[in-house]
Order: structure tokens, then C-alpha cells, then sequence
């Protein structure tokens, strides 16, 4: 307390005069509004947009291959469940340059458009383009067929409750909970492979997501993929398993 | 020595909400991305809390320590909507999402840049963000603080006031 006094009689004796003392606040209230405003750093984005978008329809995906300078995020105009996903086993670590991207059904494609934070000349106000030989582009998109594994299991209820869900997986899953007005579920802890015992697979993985619940509610994880050709069954070794489901301390 | 003329204005200057700001600015263009984890994505929202209450008290011309303190409340209200209701997140981005990108209009415009569209800003609707409300009490402290000698020095006269008349 003696520390702050001091500090507080040191920045005062600074400001002698009233007038000072207004100007100072006013530098701080904008600051401080700049504080608020800029509370994300300077980002460039470069989109674009699919020229006829559609619906994908139910037990279907879209296969979107992109190819782009920067790692690219799909963005969907309707169907907001809809996130984006890969049909692979294991999460990528850089990016080659191109790839497919799945849309689940009932999502509209709006674009794909890729973004970084600035390296230099970016700023709350003055933001910044795109560093030179950057791209994104869009070289097709198809219907294809889809396969999937769901395991569910019951969440304990209560108010605003966090509830912890541990999941044995050959893939990146989808966990959400249903009723969804109960909440989003995150990812909380990274991929530990492969786990001891795995479910079906050697490359199974261990992950815990965390999940709110207002109410009584039911813990939904889905893994899903691709079919070559036609519709199909999951491959043998793609599992999901939920392991544990329990209310955060 | 002339003083500022009201609370909210001496709790603006007060260290405890000029380190809340620099921090908040430090943590979200520095510490986040060094170090992403639990304690800096609480940092930003005790920081801003801590000073919230000062700027949106300031901002509607409020003076005193009761409108820092209504105005903390408010702001309470408005985060815990935010962070606890999808409505609220959504809102929340979009008008943030809004006033960033009206802020960096002029700047397109003079670099004959074309106008993107307005984008919801990123906001995590995140519960466990909750535990971050006590440091309302802190921007609230920072005012009272900063009018403590304000006070003293009116005792004093007062006493020595006293002192005069016996």
C-alpha cells in the first residue's frame, strides 16, 4: 500500500497543474480505449469465395481441395456446426501447400480465406496487407459420401457445470453435448499416443475435452470420414470410446 | 497543489488502473503469444476489468466513486453475459468487431485499400472466465485510493480549523 502512495505521489508531482492533469487523463482514456479496441493483435486476411455455393445434404460431405500460400480456414454461410475437417488420422503439423477440407451436412460454403498475424506496419489503425506472394484458391469442391463413429455417454448435471470427458480416438473427434444449449465443448489437453490399451487401434489417442452443462445432458463424440467412392462402413480400427465423463473439481 | 476535479479522473491516473492497462496491452501482444496458456488468457480479462469500470464511468461523464462503482457493476453484468450466453458472445464480436473496423477505415481509405466487410471480432465464451470479476473491485479500490489524501488533507484542515478556533 505504502509502494502504490508512493508511486501515485510520484506520478501526481509530475502532473503540477490541474490542466496537466486533464491532459494526462485524456491520454490515458485513449490509450486505454486503444487498449480495448486493439485487444487482438494486427492480422491481414485474404479470402475467397466459392462463385455457386449449395447446401451440402444430409449423410453427405463437401470435399473442398484448397490450395494456398498459408494454412487456410474454410468459412460456411449457414450451418454454423458445420467446422471443417481433414480426413486423416493424425493432426497435420505444417502445411504442404494444398489439401481436401471437409464441410459436414446442412453447411452452406461461403469461401476459404487465409490470415496472419502482421510482421511489420500493422497497427489498430492502420492493419496491414498481405505479405508479398500470398494466395488462396479454391480448385474444387465435391459431394462425397461419409462414414462415422459415435459413442455417447451421460454428463452429470448441474448449473453452469464443467464436466470433464476423456476419449480414446483413431481421429480428431467432434464432442459436443446434447441438449446443444448446454454448451461448447474445447479440447483441454493435446493428443498422448498412442495410449495404453488402445481401443481398437495402434494409433489410438488419449484426449480430454472439457464441456458445460446446464442440465441433464448427453456427451456425443464422433469421428467421421471420407468414402473413396460410393457409400461405405468405418474402415476396421477407427474407434471412438469415451473412458470417462466426470464433473470438474 | 490543483488537483484533477473528480474521482473518476484521479482513479484514471492512479497506478493501479495505468498498470492494468499496460498490462492488458503487454499481455495481448506479447505474453499471450509466448506463452499461450491459462494464467495470460485470465491476465486480459483481470486487466481489463480492472480499469473497465474508469473508462465507461469516465465516458459517460461520471465523477464520482458511486458511478465507478455502478459502472462496475455494469460492466460486471455485460462480461458475465459474454462469457456465459452465446447471444451475448455474439453480440459482444460483433459490435467489437464493428468499432475495430471503423477505427481502421480512414487508414484503407488513404492506402486506397478496398473496403473489406466488417467482421465479428474473436471472442471465447469461456465460464471459467468468471473468476476474473473480483478484479472489478480493484479499479473500484483504485478509485477510492486515489481520493484518500484528497481526504486527509480536508481532516486536517479541518482540524487545524478546530485547532484555531479554541
Amino acid at each position: 500500500m505504502r509502494v502504490l502512495r508512493a508511486a501515485r505521489r510520484f506520478v501526481v508531482s509530475r502532473l503540477a497543474t490541474s490542466s496537466r492533469e486533464r491532459g494526462a487523463v485524456r491520454v490515458v482514456v485513449v490509450v486505454a480505449a486503444v487498449a480495448c479496441l486493439a485487444d487482438q493483435p494486427p492480422r491481414w486476411s485474404m479470402d475467397t469465395k466459392v462463385p455457386t455455393a449449395a447446401v451440402v445434404p444430409p449423410g453427405r460431405a463437401l470435399r473442398v481441395t484448397v490450395e494456398a500460400s498459408h494454412e487456410p480456414s474454410l468459412f460456411v454461410k449457414s450451418g454454423g456446426s458445420a467446422t471443417p475437417w481433414e480426413d486423416r488420422a493424425t493432426p497435420r503439423t505444417s502445411w504442404p501447400g494444398h489439401a481436401d477440407l471437409f464441410v459436414d451436412a446442412g453447411a452452406e460454403l461461403g469461401g476459404a480465406s487465409i490470415s496472419d498475424r502482421c510482421v511489420s506496419g500493422g497497427g489498430l489503425c492502420s492493419g496491414c496487407d498481405p505479405p508479398p506472394g500470398s494466395f488462396v484458391r479454391i480448385l474444387s469442391t465435391t459431394e462425397v459420401d461419409v462414414w462415422s463413429v459415435t459413442a455417447s455417454a451421460p454428463a452429470p448435471a448441474g448449473t453452469g457445470s464443467r464436466v470433464e470427458v476423456e476419449l480414446e480416438v483413431t481421429r480428431d473427434p467432434v464432442v459436443r453435448t446434447v441438449p446443444a444449449s448446454s454448451g461448447a465443448c474445447m479440447q483441454t489437453s493435446p493428443s498422448v499416443a498412442p495410449s495404453a490399451p488402445p481401443p481398437t487401434a495402434s494409433t489410438a489417442r488419449h484426449l480430454t475435452y472439457a464441456c458445460w452443462v446446464d442440465t441433464a445432458a448427453t456427451v456425443h463424440a464422433m469421428i467421421r470420414g471420407a468414402c473413396p467412392a460410393g457409400p461405405c462402413s468405418a474402415p476396421a480400427g477407427e474407434a471412438v470410446a469415451i473412458t470417462r465423463v466426470a464433473r470438474a473439481p | 497543489m490543483k488537483r484533477a476535479t473528480s474521482a473518476v479522473e484521479r482513479g484514471l491516473l492512479h497506478p493501479i488502473t495505468l498498470a492494468a492497462i499496460a498490462l492488458l496491452l503487454v499481455n495481448d501482444h506479447l505474453l499471450k503469444e509466448r506463452f499461450p496458456g491459462l494464467i495470460t488468457g485470465k491476465l486480459s480479462d483481470a486487466a481489463g476489468l480492472t480499469f473497465y469500470p474508469l473508462l465507461v464511468a469516465f465516458v459517460v461523464r461520471g465523477r464520482t466513486l458511486r458511478a465507478v462503482v455502478v459502472a462496475g457493476v455494469l460492466v460486471g453484468a455485460a462480461f458475465a453475459c459474454v462469457k456465459l450466453s452465446h447471444e451475448g458472445r455474439d453480440a459482444y464480436a460483433s459490435i467489437l468487431g464493428a468499432a475495430q473496423w471503423l477505427v481502421r477505415v480512414p487508414s484503407w481509405w488513404l492506402r486506397g485499400v478496398a473496403l473489406p466487410s466488417p467482421a465479428p471480432a474473436v471472442v471465447m465464451r469461456d465460464p471459467s472466465d468468471l473468476v476474473t470479476l473480483p478484479f472489478l473491485g480493484l479499479g473500484i479500490l483504485a478509485t477510492w485510493l486515489a481520493g484518500r489524501p484528497m481526504r486527509c488533507e480536508r481532516a486536517d484542515a479541518l482540524r487545524a480549523r478546530a485547532a484555531d478556533a479554541h
